[in-house]
């Protein structure tokens, strides 16, 4: 039950056992996974793909049924697997069904809950076999994971207290409660080597200690929820998901550095996970496990939560923290350190939504379980966003050390039929590429810096042979460049210039000189800039200039998209072989560029062709055929 | 360690030991010990910033570079300011920083011109009409610029910046036109009792003179010709320079009383020593050089001398050319000669000239009019030989072509050829004749007098020489460059100021680096610094201008050319001069020499802009001139937040702070505002802290200063600065000031949460004007975008009386409910006093509503129209209206082949209220609320039917981002798209008058209704400025305005 690891060896202990027995109801819980209930993905991609209806045909299916009271629904947080959504899992045996209708629902109900079958037709299948897959522990997404800070996640119903607490809830929080020694939390996070899951790997324990060390009126703990990478989404869900595994170990935190007041800093743009925080602040307030006196121990900490506007450079711990304090968010030289004048200029502790989640799990199991998994400078697991052109996009935790094929290859299913693995760009925007040739390169700290990428916050975007990685290093820099805060020059106008470099290459007017200055531009924004926005972001121009040259080469030299992706280089005309003139490009063209009677050979204007894809999107026949270079592009239009 | 403990450190900069308090950081450290560390953003005493990266150092031990003003000091650091790798990336910073930099600092023009006109402030008196004050700048350095503006050379216009976007500006005809349009005064300095006497009067002598003059002193000029003038009187002809126009540029000089000796040549009746001793002062020679090197080739006794035949034409003798002519030399007198000889009846004149079309010694404008009047050229050719027929008249020049090999030019083999000519003229070079005075002056190897080259001081005392004797034949600007420097030393002598020491200065300070010479301008003294030829260093960097064409000069008929002596270039009229110096890119630095961008862009030699290639974004904002004394131009910006953190840290208001991110960011005040409005006291310290000349202090052009009511924000400061209680505080404006707080403070007849678009100009407009009066008002509004949104049905957003008509009939519905009203009030049963206002948009105003409109408005209602003008039917699908300007597209006035937009212009409408005859009929525009709720007040105060049309800005119609709507209003009132004025009484009065007319062009491009206007033909963009020009000259003249 709740309180496994506090001992009646003091008073204290027991009045903090006694506290935490009391703050658990378990008539509030939904049961564990042994019991009759429906899972129900409610994270905010199976939201998005109509959830919503499901759980109302589940209800109204076992209601017809006369099942309501015997059967409990769950609504939990995201199960990972969002490629598949909407999922349902019907327990207790733990049937998978994914991307279901409200019509599948009937047939599941009486199938696997009313009788114990499975319905095959509608349970995933192995993309490799084709074989279908009955039980969620089967399926190889989830088998071959490994999760810590995500244990329970996908299981709790996020927005209860008590189920959180029936998982061993907020006893890691007991038992340093107990201990009563704030120092040997600390010690027991250093020993575990746990690093800052933000980006920047910072060792957590060491970052307490500092804090703790620091004199000042008070200290204040902030949790950047900030997340801002493009394609990166674990910190939205674990706050989605599991909202009290953060608090509680924020908790910790708050102890071993003695804060007393603590902030959550949220995008704006994640309000499930604002309203999830919020619901689960009040309800731990309402137990007793936060604001004062908690657990009757006299010692008193709450929180609160802070949203940011949308800029992606308060996700830097300094301007993070400028914008708390209701100041411009631009960060500041780190020669002042947050640890020693932090928020309000008091020493404060700041670490990341996963870093604190995996807290709880450290002090209950152990440091040395922790540190046993992972590599020799990175211990424990990491999450991962996996997205782009793979078969099962989600979120992955894994043991650091994993290489990059188990993650992108075992668990996320490979690339999409037909399509070749291009590159993977880690760490958000201004992490780097790497190619097919480093697949198996272990992923860990070090590692990923090595060749030019970095951990970041763990955002894995995957793209195929159709991503021209040009334009896919343009992406990211305008991201960078126009989120860059504008303080110093270096990222201001540094990227600006880099960007319009990349504009001209990708519109066929670059020079191979181009690529040097691009080079040269890249080593002047990375030395000189103040903070480590600009500190990296060129890194997807560098790793795609190491591992993809001749791509730009392509462009610069020949004025060839390789990928058939930059417009300004590439022609659409029709197959005079498969077009059967059906007439279904010539009503989709936007710009009316295409020419021609039905059952004639249709014809596009380069003048008034926009590249837009269009045609060959909704052409059945394979009859549009895409060119590129020199002389696709010197016919028809000028550049 | 905490910045408090009070203990010293030792480290090493630079090689150098140095100790320093702990806690401090490496940049205070390196600063205290006199080793200077280049920092753009630090402000000393203030809190590190950290953001400029051009404070790198290299700390031992640390991989990465530093920056030391975030980098504290540590016993036993080792610390290197500027080695290589440093170097290198400061280099790449600063190209950064001047790729987003998108000003110049200094002017080259005026550089480039000899006698230093301060050209960028002549043409910005050119362009704001005041010819006479144009003209007065340029005669401040350049006595005749009637003159000069006809024969110079121009070496102002090659450099200008202007010829980076177009063509440089027609910077000489301008100071001609200044010249011609405004009569030169000389008035003489308090007499100094001193004489002086001026040999020659030619450009140097009368320049001389002229500075002579000025300073008090009595001038008597010498010279051998029977009138004053010189080379530009006897080589000169009179298509190029008419004498009418010499005379009447030398007249100043005799009426100020200088004296004009002629026909007496140095040597012979007058000498140095004579004129001394007859109680001279000082004496200036500017004798020239008219001595022709004597042709050597063959036949050359039957050549004509170019100057004998100009100066005859010059005094009205007879000349006879024969029917072929052939030119030696390619000079200005060679060109001057030949075109002569066309106006003297010769069929074919060549000009045989010993360079290459492009670099004749003419140059290229006299080459134009040669040609233009039919004129040939053998260009890189030798004259070897005259041949003579029988009488020893020239039948023919023998030459060859010549061909540059390399280093040195020489005669092609094998290409001799004969050029027919029955008349030879020669004009090959000129040199001074001194050898033949007799004078105990000190003559060079080329036969020039030798003299300082600042001072014009000779080796013998008191005398002084400068122009063509001195220099050789070279143009007359030059020579009244060197006049004028010699008449400043020679005033500074007989002053006593020793010369010698003078001159000792400035050779030695020419011969300085330039960012010294920056430096030490100020200790060379007024004489030195206008003596001093400090070459100027020019940072380049990014324009964002549109072109615009510049003006040709007007010109005599081609075929009345070569027929008549009179004048060829005609000469811009005032309009056309205005026109030509508005394209003037003022590229001048109000910081110049005072800007740390530039020092360090010349320390590090970075004066071309290679980062930022074309199309490349650049800053490209106007300059904000609303604040009396501080003037914000933020193309200079280089966002080191110094301002920012002055102001607010310092000073305390907190004016600035940052606005957009990435390169958009900029520094502005809250809401983008006036400086004055946003809490500013008039300190200063942002000036002060502003490493560039993004923001400067104001220069003062005016004497004394009058308030316009209509920009006063009776913000009090005036009073409270003024050091001299010259500023009188008279309580109007702070009643006024109350009045406006307390009605702000009161809340808004129009609640929140209506349904009108983001970005919607009319709600503002109709709160501002609902801020008019406290009375109960009851508004009848036409249907529209303001009705549909805001009453939609239950809700409404009017807390007052509220009715809605049909779309015709708001001001008859109106009349109607106040006849009501005055029937009430008349019966004692109301004793309310109401106030009526009638919403309408375009449609219910200019078009369908007009008769109802003008009906109610003859019919003299107690009551108020405003139309919210948004310049098309917006709520049904942007449908033209009477309101749309000409070139707009709506849906009903397409753009396509056919037209281009609309094609009328905008009906005026405010004009057809005036004639009404109401007592009062205004124009407004919600970025100026005071203006706004003034002339709201003004009209409900009126007993009687009043008028306002107010813009209002529609960003789905005008296609533009709702963001801008403020800024668009501000736009149409600064381009005098939309004047603000009223009329009372049938009395205009122009309420607010831009200081500077804004081109329209920036304020179309920001809405996409215009965007069409900017790919295809210009003619539709043309005649909306045209029409916007009218309409803006009218209305100044019914306001009694001089424009």
């Amino acid at each position: 039950m709740a309180a496994r690891n506090t001992s009646a060896a003091s008073p204290r202990a027991a009045r903090i056992d006694k506290a935490l027995r009391a703050a658990f109801r378990p008539q509030n819980t939904t049961g564990g996974e042994d019991t009759l209930k429906i899972r129900i993905c409610a994270g905010t991609t199976c939201n998005a793909s109509g959830r919503q209806a499901l759980t109302d045909a589940v209800r109204k299916s076992l209601d017809a049924r006369g099942l309501t009271d015997k059967v409990t629904v769950v609504e939990t947080g995201c199960h990972g697997l969002c490629q598949e959504g909407p999922i349902v899992v019907v327990h207790p045996r733990g049937v998978f069904y994914p991307r279901l209708k409200p019509r599948d629902i009937d047939a599941i109900v009486e199938t696997s809950v009313v009788g114990d079958g499975v319905v095959d037709k509608l349970l995933y299948r192995d993309p490799a076999s084709g074989a279908s897959v009955a039980l969620e522990k089967d399926i190889p997404f989830y088998a071959r994971q490994t999760r810590v800070a995500r244990a329970i996640n996908g299981f709790i119903d996020p927005t209860s207290i008590d189920d959180y607490l029936a998982r061993g809830g907020y006893s890691a929080l007991a038992k340093v409660l107990a201990a009563a020694d704030p120092v040997a939390v600390i010690d027991e996070i250093e020993l575990s080597g746990l690093r800052g899951r933000g980006g920047a790997g910072f060792p957590t324990g060491k970052k307490w200690r500092y804090c703790r060390d620091n004199p000042g009126d008070k200290h204040y703990i902030i949790c950047n929820g900030d997340e801002g990478d493009p394609g990166a989404f674990m910190d939205r869900a674990v706050l989605e998901d599991n909202p009290h595994s953060v608090i509680e170990g924020m908790l910790i935190a708050a102890f071993a550095i003695d804060a007393d007041e603590g902030y959550i800093y949220v995008r704006h743009e994640y309000p499930l996970a604002v309203a999830r925080l919020r619901h689960a602040l009040a309800e731990a307030r309402d137990r007793g496990l936060l604001g004062a006196d908690i657990f009757g121990t006299g010692w008193s900490f709450d929180l609160r939560i802070n949203q940011g506007a949308g800029a992606f450079v308060c996700g830097e711990s300094t301007a993070l923290t400028a914008s708390i304090e209701g100041h411009r968010g631009m960060p500041r030289g780190k020669h002042i350190r947050t640890v020693a004048h932090g928020l309000w200029q008091q020493p404060t502790s700041l670490n990341n939504v996963e870093t604190y989640a995996t807290v709880p799990w450290i002090v209950n199991h152990g440091a040395k379980a922790f540190a046993a998994m992972g590599t020799d400078t990175s211990k424990g697991t990491k999450i991962f966003s996996l997205t782009g052109k793979v078969r099962n996009s989600g979120l992955v935790e894994v043991p650091m050390g994993a290489s990059l094929r188990e993650v992108i290859f075992e668990i996320g299913g490979g690339m999409l039929p037909g399509r070749e693995f291009k590159a993977v760009q880690l760490g958000g925007p201004s992490g780097g590429c790497l190619p097919a040739d480093l697949l198996d390169t272990p992923i860990d700290f070090e590692n990923l810096t090595a060749y030019g990428s970095m951990m970041g916050s763990g955002g894995m975007v995957v793209v195929d042979d159709t991503t021209c990685m040009v334009d896919f290093a343009k992406y990211f820099l305008k991201f960078t460049a126009d989120e860059s805060c504008g303080k110093c020059v270096p990222c201001r106008v540094g990227t600006q210039r880099m960007l319009e470099i990349l504009e001209r290459i990708t519109a066929g007017r670059g020079t191979l000189d181009d690529l040097d200055r691009l080079e040269q531009l890249s080593d002047d924004v990375i030395e000189g800039s103040l903070c480590q926005l600009g500190g990296s972001a060129p890194n997807p121009v560098l790793t795609t200039l190491r591992y993809f040259r001749d791509e730009y080469v392509a462009h610069v030299v020949d004025g060839r998209c390789p990928a058939k992706v930059c417009r300004p280089l590439i022609r659409y005309t029709v197959s005079k072989i498969n077009c059967n003139g059906c007439h279904a490009c010539f009503d989709a063209c936007p710009t009316n560029a295409v020419s021609g009677g039905r059952k004639q050979l249709h014809k596009i204007d380069q003048k008034l062709c926009i590249q837009c894809d269009t045609c060959r999107q909704v052409c059945n026949f394979d009859a549009i055929d895409v060119d590129t270079g020199v002389l696709a592009v010197a016919e028809g239009r000028s550049r | 360690m905490s910045p408090l403990t009070k203990t010293t450190v030792k480290l090493t900069i630079d090689g150098k030991q140095v100790t320093a308090k702990s806690g401090g950081t490496v940049l205070s450290a390196a600063r205290a010990a006199g080793i200077d560390i280049p920092a753009l953003c630090h402000t000393e005493g203030m809190a590190a910033w950290g953001a400029c990266r051009l404070c790198l150092i290299e700390v031992k031990g640390l991989s990465k570079l530093q920056a030391a003003c975030t980098t504290w000091v540590a016993d036993g650091m080792v610390v290197k300011t500027s080695t290589a790798k440093i170097r290198a990336r400061r280099e790449s910073y600063l190209k950064m920083y001047l790729s987003d930099h998108n000003a110049y600092c200094e002017a080259p023009c005026s550089w480039a011109c000899p006698t230093h006109i301060d050209i960028p402030a002549y043409l910005e008196l050119v362009a704001a009409g005041e010819m006479a004050g144009a003209a007065a700048v340029v005669r401040d350095e350049l006595p005749f610029p009637g003159i000069l503006g006809r024969v110079c050379p121009r070496y102002c216009e090659p450099v200008c910046r202007r010829g980076e976007v177009d063509d440089p500006i027609a910077i000489c005809a301008l100071h001609r036109a200044a010249g011609d349009h405004a009569p030169a005064t000389l008035v003489a300095g308090a007499p100094t009792g001193k004489r002086i006497a001026v040999i020659g009067a030619g450009p140097a002598g009368l320049s001389c003179a002229w500075f002579l003059t000025r300073a008090g002193h009595q001038v008597t000029i010498y010279d051998t010709n029977d009138k004053p003038g010189g080379m530009l009187r006897y080589s000169i002809p009179e298509f190029r320079l008419p004498e009418k126009t010499l005379d009447r540029e030398l007249e100043p000089l005799w009426q100020a009383g200088v004296r004009f000796i002629d026909n007496i040549a140095l040597g012979d009746e007058v000498t140095l020593e004579g004129l001394l001793a007859a109680g001279f002062d000082a004496i200036f020679v500017g004798v020239g050089a008219w001595q022709t090197a004597k042709s050597r080739i063959p036949g050359s006794e039957a050549v004509i001398e170019s100057l004998d035949l100009l100066r005859s034409v010059r005094e009205g003798k007879k000349v006879r050319v024969a029917d072929s002519v052939a030119v030696i030399g390619d000079g200005p007198a060679a060109l001057d000669a030949a075109r002569a000889a066309r106006r003297l009846g010769a069929a074919k004149v060549t000009v045989l000239a010993r360079h290459d079309v492009a670099n004749i010694e003419a140059g290229a404008r006299e080459l134009t009019a040669a040609l233009d009047e039919g004129i040939e050229f053998e260009f890189m050719v030798e004259a070897k030989r005259v041949k003579l027929a029988r009488g020893g008249k020239p039948a023919a020049v023998e030459c060859a072509r010549l061909a540059h090999d390399g280093r040195k030019v020489r005669e092609i083999k094998g290409s001799r050829f004969d050029t027919e000519a029955k008349t030879v003229i020669s004009a090959v070079a000129y040199v001074p004749n001194l050898g033949d005075s007799g004078e105990e002056v000190t003559l060079s190897a080329w036969n020039t007098l030798e003299a300082n080259y600042f001072t014009g001081r000779t080796t013998t005392t008191r005398v002084f020489a400068a122009g063509d004797a001195v220099t050789g034949a070279k143009s007359a600007i030059h020579a009244v460059a060197g006049g004028k420097r010699a008449a400043l030393a020679i005033d500074a002598s007989l002053r006593g100021v020793d010369l010698a020491e003078v001159e000792a200065k400035l050779a030695l300070y020419s011969g300085l680096p330039y960012l010294d010479q920056l430096r030490d301008a100020a200790q060379l003294g007024p004489l030195g610094e206008r003596l001093a030829e400090r070459f100027p260093v020019w940072l380049k960097m990014g324009i964002a201008e549109e072109p615009k064409k510049r003006a040709t000069m007007p010109q005599l008929a081609k075929a009345k050319r070569t027929a008549v002596f009179d004048e060829v270039e005609r000469g811009l009229g005032p309009a056309a001069a205005r026109a030509e110096a508005e394209r003037c890119l003022k590229c001048v630095c109000p910081s110049l020499g005072d800007c740390d961008l530039q020092k360090l862009g010349v320390e590090y030699d970075i004066t071309e802009n290679d980062l930022v290639a074309p199309g490349g974004r650049v800053r490209d904002v106007a300059v904000a001139h609303e604040h009396p004394f501080i003037q914000r131009d933020m193309n200079r910006c280089i966002a080191c937040g110094r301002c920012v953190r002055v102001c607010r840290d310092v000073a305390g208001p907190a004016c600035y702070d940052f606005t957009g991110r990435g390169f958009t960011i900029e520094v502005d005040t809250p809401y983008g505002e006036a400086l004055q409005l946003a809490d500013c006291i008039t300190c200063g310290r942002c000036v002060t802290a502003c490493p560039t000349g993004a923001l400067t202090f104001n220069q003062r052009a005016l004497q004394s200063y009058r308030v316009d009511e209509s920009r006063c924000v009776m913000c009090h400061q005036c009073v409270d600065v003024c050091p001299v209680d010259a500023v009188v505080d008279t309580n109007v404006y702070e009643n006024a000031r109350q009045k406006w707080l307390e009605l702000v403070a009161q809340g808004s007849k129009l609640a929140g949460g209506h349904r009108m678009c983001a970005g919607c100009g009319a709600p503002i407009v109709v709160r501002q004007v609902l801020m008019g009066t406290s009375d109960p008002v009851v508004v009848a509004a036409a249907t529209g975008c303001l009705e549909v949104s805001t009453t939609i049905y239950p809700y409404t957003s009017w807390t007052g009386s509220y009715i809605h008509t049909a779309f015709e009939n708001a001001a008859a519905t109106l009349s109607g409910v106040e006849t009501a009203y005055r029937s009430l009030k008349k019966q004692g049963k109301l004793d309310e006093n109401v106030k009526f206002i009638a919403f309408g948009g375009d449609g219910g105003t200019y078009d369908i509503g007009l008769q109802s409109l003008s009906g109610a408005m003859e019919r003299g209602h107690h009551m108020l129209y405003v139309c919210y003008d948004n310049g098309a039917y917006m709520n049904t699908g942007f449908q033209r209206s009477g309101a749309t300007p000409i070139g707009a597209w709506t849906t009903t006035s397409p753009v396509g082949k056919e037209q281009s937009g609309k094609i009328q212009n905008r009906k005026n409408l405010t004009d057809i209220m005036i004639a009404h005859g109401l007592k009062y009929v205004a124009q407004a525009s919600p970025h100026d609320p005071r203006d706004l709720v003034r002339k709201a007040a003004k009209a409900l105060a009126t007993d009687g039917p009043t008028f306002l049309n107010i813009l209002s800005p529609c960003p789905r119609g005008w296609r533009s981002d709702g963001a801008e709507t403020i800024e668009l209003a501000r736009g149409a009132v600064n381009t005098c798209y939309w004047p603000l004025f009223e009329v009372e009484d049938g009395e205009y009065r122009l309420t607010y008058k831009p200081r500077e007319k804004a081109p329209l062009v920036p304020w179309l491009k920001k809405q996409g209704r215009f965007a069409h206007l900017f790919k295809g033909d210009p003619g539709t963009l043309e005649s909306l400025q045209a029409w916007v020009d009218d309409e803006w000259r009218k209305l100044l003249k019914k306001c009694g305005d001089v424009e």
